[in-house]
């Protein structure tokens, strides 16, 4: 649902959130001005779907999501999304269907960025975007390597 | 640019070939990393004096612990990624012209995690967080989209091969 809010509710809204920790006050104001950009979802709806088109990233403002995958046997949470985490970034990569549902377990605000939206900013400010979304992955990436590096072992011995 | 001094005593490179290629932007103008990127661009980025480093068969590119801030592009050849576990060597993954490796020191300081050796004669660009952020503005977005491409591909695979292991692992 698309929220309605005051400019400088939004711009308090992106300070907040550790996402933006290193954007400056007047980038942080820049990102405020797309009300279109914020949406808010109520507690046990879907931020988005397994099989949705739609090419655009969230970043978490504030409430809780979890990320779910469909079974035979009903749902199953992979992982909890906070305040800062982004979702939907593989849709950075390329136009395709979603492969998880995200659901908010509490009621959830988010950033949406579309590449277009993202197109539409200043260049230095889609660097610090980016910069951000990269080091989110690259954390991302490096906790999963561990785990799977567990388990390779596990397998080796 | 030059390796910092301080750390290059660290690094085992004693054996590595440091001398530049010969021709610097044919070997860009070979790698997908810079597909994206026009000569200008390329031009540009070859003027910041980026550090080409070419290495042979079976040679370490790094070693695990190794203090080394920079983030490596593989322009030729390939190297295979190494986990030791006790006496033997996990080959962890594999890499390829246009990849690249080492992109944790864009977050942190710290200690390489895995060994890289190259498979065939390796040719990398070698370039810290620092060095990026000094380009002009539209080459390091070039390169962010360029190491975001890459890092969402190699997450997306490394979940997959993950996923894969743990499914094997509950059924045996």
């Amino acid at each position: 649902m698309k929220q309605k809010l005051n400019d400088s509710t939004r711009f308090s809204k992106l300070e907040a959130s550790p996402f933006f920790a290193n954007f400056t006050k007047t980038e942080i104001k820049e990102l405020a001005k797309d009300s279109t950009a914020f949406e808010n979802f109520v507690a046990g709806s879907y931020i988005c779907a397994e099989g949705d088109l739609e090419q655009a990233l969230f970043i978490i403002l504030s409430g809780e999501a979890h990320v779910v995958k469909r079974t035979p046997n009903g749902q199953t949470g992979i992982v909890k999304l906070k305040t800062g985490s982004i979702v939907g970034e593989l849709s950075l990569l390329r136009k395709g269907k979603r492969v998880s549902d995200v659901k908010a377990l509490k009621e959830t605000m988010v950033y949406k960025l579309t590449p277009e939206q993202t197109k539409a900013k200043n260049i230095q400010l889609q660097v610090k975007i980016k910069s951000q979304i990269l080091n989110l992955v690259i954390r991302r990436y490096e906790n999963l390597c561990e785990k799977y590096s567990e388990l390779l072992n596990l397998h080796s011995t | 640019m030059a390796f910092n001094k301080k750390n290059r005593r660290k690094w085992d490179r004693r054996e590595c070939d440091r001398k530049k290629p010969e021709n610097e932007m044919d070997w860009m103008n070979k790698s997908s990393f810079f597909n994206s990127f026009s000569a200008e661009d390329k031009s540009a980025f070859l003027a910041s004096s980026p550090d080409f480093i070419k290495f042979n068969p079976g040679e370490m590119i790094v070693r695990k612990g190794d203090i080394d801030r920079s983030v490596y592009i593989i322009l030729v050849g390939s190297a295979k990624v190494l986990k030791s576990s006790g006496r033997s060597e996990l080959v962890f993954g594999r890499l390829e012209a246009g990849d690249i490796f080492g992109e944790i020191s864009l977050l942190r300081k710290g200690g390489r995690t895995f060994d890289v050796k190259a498979e065939i004669q390796t040719i990398v660009i070698s370039i810290t967080a620092k060095h990026i952020n000094s380009l002009p503005v539209n080459i390091q977005s070039k390169m962010k989209s360029q190491f975001l491409k890459i890092m969402l591909g190699r997450f997306e695979d490394i979940n997959r091969k993950y996923t894969e292991l743990l499914s094997k692992n509950t059924f045996e």
